[in-house]
């Protein structure tokens, strides 16, 4: 009789079902006596750009009767693909020789920046006769006209224009600067030069 | 036939039981709202004065687990500050077990937080933190950076055990009937803990401190309220050792307050009716567990 007992699948059953039962009830206190939570703080960070680029620019030579600066020192210029620089290639510059560059400059970017100057560097190392001086207009919000007088219709004789600001000029996205540069030559030997104008910005704030 | 169909509805059931468990211990189910923590306010604030360049917002999802920042038109020098409050919307006390902050890009961003570890937040309670995103010279332009900042967060789910459990432990042991919950060598080492009080003092054999407890604990046939206080605040002593009064409060006092002010009424032969306001004050915390 005992020993029906034992071997009683249903027993057995039972006492397997009773084991798992207490399985999982040790298991639903030991969760329960250890609960825990994490909270969390996430963030994704976007940043902007700031960008300084030439969106316009003109080189002015004297003019008048008797001088033909052009045919006696030829200039060819350029703004480089990625509106960075201007160069100029200014052939028999002599004694006296005078040029003014004018460089309209943009903040294409999504952050402010400060036009800090204009770099002027030559493909020469003796650069000691030429006297540089760079004069500066703005900012120029969008909608300002800035054209009268700092831009259209300008002639050689009136750079630098009067109402010029210190550097470094404060751009905003969209603003425009104009940056007027003369070159003077007070050398005596005839020299082929060419000359990189490249706006440097200082970023914001 | 009988019995397969027996075992399927006893391992659903089991099943049931250890699903339902982990999603409640993962806080997927809430029962009665025991232990819930979450975010409830976030504000945000950041360096420029001059000029709105760039923007910081920050949401918090709807489980209130989660706050989500984001910051756009970020620029080197750019700081912002996210707020925002934690709120134990449970009925047990929780505390802040740790906080991880997870930055991938170290060079270009510094995230400082509010370290809330070790502090607790009773039922309803509140706590407030900064988290300060501070964009630095390298980091790139037209980048986006991510941050991860994780604070853990545990549950109190053990109580204060009143002055009838702890009678019951040393009882069990001396006089063999019925049975305990905690071990003797547990037992024995609350026991030397507590020892280091100037109130009390337990010596001699396991047996001997067991019943120099129970004693305590039982008080004389005529108690003195000093009787009553030290039994009271044996048992609050006992919880206390136990770690069970970590985050509860009775008052407005933690249990380390009230064993002070009960051992300075004690140790200064104060009048009973400071010997009774201690007494009750421990009596009022060894009954927060509410059995």
């Amino acid at each position: 009789m005992r020993r029906y007992r034992r071997n009683n699948p249903i027993n057995k059953t039972i006492g397997i079902s009773f084991l798992l039962l207490m399985l999982a009830l040790s298991i639903t206190g030991y969760s329960y006596s250890h609960w825990q939570e994490t909270i969390y703080i996430q963030g994704t960070i976007k940043t902007g750009y700031w960008k300084l680029v030439i969106d316009s620019e003109k080189l002015l030579v004297p003019v008048g009767p008797g001088i033909g600066f052009n045919d006696t020192h030829p200039i060819y210029y350029h703004v480089t693909p990625d509106n960075q620089s201007l160069i100029a290639e200014c052939q028999n510059v002599d004694y006296n020789w005078t040029i003014a560059i004018g460089l309209l400059i943009k903040n294409t970017g999504t952050i402010p920046l400060k036009l800090k100057n204009v770099e002027i560097t030559f493909n020469i190392t003796d650069t000691t006769n030429f006297t540089i001086t760079t004069h500066y207009y703005g900012p120029f919000p969008p909608g300002t006209n800035f054209n009268f007088p700092y831009w259209d219709g300008i002639k050689f004789e009136e750079v630098p224009p009067a109402g010029d600001s210190p550097s470094p000029i404060p751009l905003d996205p969209n603003d425009h600067a104009i940056t007027w540069t003369t070159i003077n030559y007070n050398g005596t030997q005839p020299l082929n030069i060419t000359i990189t104008a490249t706006p440097i910005d200082d970023p914001y704030p | 036939m009988k019995k397969l169909f027996a075992t399927l509805i006893l391992t659903m059931i089991i099943l049931t039981a250890i699903g339902y468990s982990y999603a409640y211990s993962n806080s997927g189910i809430h029962i009665n709202s025991n232990c819930d923590i979450e975010f409830t306010t976030v504000t945000t604030t950041d360096n420029e004065i001059e000029k709105d360049v760039a923007n910081v917002h920050a949401q918090i999802t709807p489980d209130g687990n989660t706050i989500q920042t984001y910051i756009s038109n970020a620029y080197p020098c750019y700081q912002a500050h996210i707020t925002y409050t934690i709120q134990n919307t449970g009925n047990k006390p929780t505390h802040f077990t740790n906080t991880t902050i997870t930055n991938p890009n170290p060079e270009a961003l510094e995230i400082t937080t509010t370290n809330h570890t070790c502090t607790w937040l009773q039922p309803g309670e509140t706590t407030e933190g900064t988290t300060t995103v501070h964009i630095l010279q390298p980091a790139k332009q037209n980048e986006q950076y991510t941050f991860q900042i994780k604070i853990g967060v545990k549950c109190q789910t053990e109580y204060p055990r009143t002055i009838g459990f702890w009678k019951h432990q040393f009882a069990s042991y001396l006089c063999k009937s019925g049975k305990p919950q905690i071990d003797a060598d547990t037992l024995e080492n609350y026991l030397d803990q507590i020892s280091t009080s100037p109130i009390y003092e337990f010596n001699g054999s396991r047996k001997n401190k067991f019943q120099q407890a129970l004693n305590i604990l039982e008080m004389p046939r005529r108690p003195t309220m000093e009787d009553k206080l030290k039994a009271q605040l044996l048992a609050l002593w006992l919880n206390y050792v136990a770690g069970w009064t970590g985050g509860y409060k009775y008052k407005g006092y933690t249990a380390e307050q009230i064993i002070q002010g009960s051992e300075t009424a004690l140790h200064n032969h104060q009048p009973n009716n400071i010997y009774e306001y201690w007494k009750n004050m421990c009596d009022g915390f060894n009954n927060l567990g509410g059995w």
